[in-house]
């Protein structure tokens, strides 16, 4: 799979040592990014095997090479309705740390766009008040040419055992 | 060419052989305890103790091959007192275990050029002490003969010649006296690389599927068709080959569990025979820890609540000494192993009234009621005496061998003695399983729980809670729709019936289709899906699905808390 550099803002003549890659994707319908230093892989859409027991966010288990690797739907996690795979929907592997263990988790996305070659600077701090979001999941908002991506502290997203509340926020990124 | 050598591997390889060496160098003191007045355990401990102080020089730990040599100076002394006529005893046997337990504790911190810690000086002075007072000959020559300093100085004096050439030399030069070693050849390997030639192995399984269903196409080219004819088995045999390098023999485990009912006899002041048998059995080695932690517990159990005090023995006209008898079988797909002791027996009575006072129901023939001893919480406090438990009862032992997915059960007779018996799967690595289907996904039942198989009866009723009673043949047997009450799907057909027994129990599930029957590769789940029941773990199939394998022990406990809940 090919990615479009960054073609949004301009590049910035500062140390490339602080430069961060994220990914850009669609996740239900708000639009996230992901650190490119946790994504492993972007594989297309499998149907998942449904595990019993599990969180409405957990979508089941898929073989990856002989590995079996649990796949998660963040949509139904933000308070979306379930991911609707089509044609462009992918699971973006990622390496996750969950409490200090690595684990490899999938993640549904509706689309994967771009991406973005960004300073730290670029990232805005999330409003903490005036939405529902819940800050410690967020790295920041960035800004794109309509609306806000946001930056997802994907590691925290995935430890944690209860629905996120960013419903509010990822929609009216969209713009 | 000495610089390349690679030393913490090879200290790690030394490590792990040490290990081994140490359990049977404890087997050795045991047997020098039954028989005080044998030779023939000194012997075999002398060249372990020889080879032990070599491997210390070659890496130069001068804490180790200080202690060593105290070792074989005490090994001596004692040798010498049997000579003399004047058997090993409980001093001198306690004084060369504390010896191995010294080894076992430093090994692993030793670093070249070390000193001997405080408590390792004593410990000398203590094993030499026996070498003072306990023998009035002369010791061996080979015993008394001094540490050289040949530890770092061969090393740099040998240069060019691989340190493990020295060990190599060690080792054929005791190879004459040691067939036992010499025997089977072996070769260690990193558990890593075994799991991933299983791993390997299993996604070869999965291509094998593939080709198997290529070949029953119409349309296959009859020269493919001879090549894959003559693949697949081969493949398949490469499979089980590298599903079997997991497997080790239970030897070493049972053995280390001599110390165990040593030790605890000891502290209670009884005495045990400990009598082990099955040692060549195999087992997969993700079994092994957990395996020895229960067995732990049953002998204890066994020495502490199971073999009566000696005189209480004698009185009864039993011989002093109790036996407990650790054995270990190979049986259809999976292992039994035996704690069986020649005590007492349990006090039914007592387990009755203990249950029925903690509410637990205790109803039945005197098997089920032997049974309750695995309840939670029926340890009474009286029990929990420092040798059997730390708090730790039959209840953990009994959920620690389900998470195996095995099972444990006990049979006693009042006054003559109990066994307990553990059956284990041969390996977790792969599962015979059933395939059935469940509202269009695929699961799998392990197929040594699958008693038989049947279409849903016309009229079999169900309650509300989605179980039911079917009539068979041989009993009334509880039935379960898997797909509503456990796996949480809809639209259901419920045409079968897969009749499943653990643990002397029977359970129905109700699925839609069977598929057949295929070896699985057993993956865990991720910890991230921790909160996921009933599910023992998942197996790649044969088109690349996942599929589901069945937890039956949770599922019939599951089921009996619904039937529990609605005749409540």
């Amino acid at each position: 799979m090919t990615f479009t550099r960054p073609s949004l803002s301009a590049p910035s003549p500062a140390a490339p040592k602080a430069v961060v890659s994220m990914l850009r994707c669609t996740i239900g319908q708000g639009q996230y990014l992901l650190p490119l230093t946790k994504v492993l892989e972007i594989i297309r859409y499998v149907t998942p095997t449904p595990v019993p027991q599990t969180p409405p966010w957990v979508s089941g288990v898929m073989n990856l090479r002989g590995r079996v690797i649990p796949v998660m739907d963040l949509a139904v996690k933000f308070g979306e309705a379930a991911s609707v795979p089509d044609e462009w929907t992918c699971i973006v592997l990622v390496d996750a740390d969950l409490m200090g263990e690595n684990t490899i988790l999938g993640v549904v996305t509706t689309l994967v766009s771009e991406i973005h070659e960004m300073q730290p600077h670029d990232l805005e701090p999330p409003p903490s008040v005036g939405t529902q979001i819940r800050v410690e999941f967020l790295q920041g908002l960035f800004k794109l040419e309509q609306g806000f991506a946001l930056a997802l502290d994907i590691d925290r997203v995935l430890s944690s055992n209860e629905q996120v509340a960013v419903r509010d926020l990822a929609t009216e990124s969209r713009g | 060419m000495n610089d390349d050598v690679d030393w913490e591997r090879l200290r790690q390889v030394h490590l792990a052989e040490s290990e081994e060496r140490l359990v049977t160098m404890e087997s050795a003191i045991l047997d020098l305890e039954r028989h005080p007045e044998s030779e023939a355990p000194i012997e075999a401990l002398q060249r372990d103790a020889h080879t032990l102080k070599g491997n210390a020089g070659i890496f130069g730990f001068d804490s180790i091959a200080h202690l060593a040599h105290a070792f074989e100076d005490a090994l001596a002394a004692v040798k010498a007192g049997i000579r003399n006529r004047q058997p090993a005893d409980k001093e001198a046997i306690g004084v060369l275990l504390k010896g191995v337990d010294a080894f076992r504790e430093s090994l692993p911190l030793a670093r070249p050029g070390d000193q001997m810690s405080p408590a390792q000086e004593w410990l000398a002075v203590e094993l030499r002490t026996l070498g003072a007072f306990g023998a009035p000959t002369a010791p061996e020559p080979a015993a008394s003969e001094k540490l050289k300093p040949r530890t770092r100085g061969r090393r740099s004096s040998d240069q060019g010649r691989a340190p493990n050439q020295d060990a190599g030399d060690a080792d054929t030069r005791e190879g004459s006296s040691d067939d036992s070693r010499a025997a089977r050849p072996t070769l260690r390997i990193e558990v890593a690389r075994v799991d991933s030639l299983v791993e390997l192995a299993s996604e070869i399984s999965v291509s094998r599927g593939r080709m198997e269903n290529l070949l029953s196409s119409p349309t296959m080219p009859e020269a493919a068709r001879a090549v894959l004819e003559e693949a697949v088995p081969l493949l398949g045999q490469l499979s089980e080959l590298a599903m079997r390098m997991r497997l080790v023999p239970l030897g070493p485990i049972l053995a280390s569990h001599r110390r165990t009912a040593r030790d605890a006899s000891q502290s209670l002041g009884k005495e045990i025979s400990l009598h082990i048998s099955g040692e060549e059995v195999e087992i997969d080695l993700a079994l092994v820890d957990r395996v020895s932690e229960a067995l732990l517990h049953l002998v204890r159990n066994a020495v502490a609540h199971g073999i009566e005090d000696p005189a209480r023995r004698r009185a009864i006209g039993k011989p002093p000494v109790g036996r407990v008898n650790l054995s270990a079988a190979p049986a259809a797909g999976q292992v039994v192993i035996d704690v069986q002791d020649d005590g007492g027996g349990l006090d039914l009575d007592a387990i009755r009234r203990r249950a029925e006072s903690l509410g637990i129901p205790a109803g039945g023939d005197d098997r089920e009621i032997a049974q309750l001893v695995f309840a939670k919480g029926l340890t009474t406090a009286a029990e929990l005496s420092e040798v059997s438990g730390r708090g730790v009862g039959l209840d953990s032992v009994k959920s620690s061998i389900e998470a195996l997915a095995g099972s444990i059960e006990v049979h006693s007779e009042r006054g003559v003695g109990s066994l307990f018996r553990v059956r284990l799967p041969l390996t977790l690595a792969v599962v015979r399983g059933l395939l059935v289907k469940v509202a269009n996904h695929r699961y799998v039942i392990p197929i040594d729980m699958v008693q038989e198989c049947l279409a849903t009866p016309e009229g079999l009723s169900f309650q509300a809670n989605g179980t039911g009673l079917l009539n068979l043949p041989s009993g009334m047997v509880p039935v379960l729709k898997l797909g509503e009450q456990i796996l949480g799907s809809r639209s259901t057909l419920n045409r079968h019936i897969v009749v499943v027994e653990h643990a002397g129990h029977r359970l129905g599930l109700i699925v839609d289709a069977l598929i057949g029957d295929a070896p699985v590769v057993v993956k865990s789940i991720s910890r991230a899906l921790r909160s996921a029941t009933s599910i023992f773990g998942a197996a790649i199939l044969g088109d690349g699905y996942v599929g589901l394998i069945l937890d039956i022990p949770d599922i019939m406990k599951r089921t009996m808390a619904l039937r529990a809940a609605q005749t409540a």
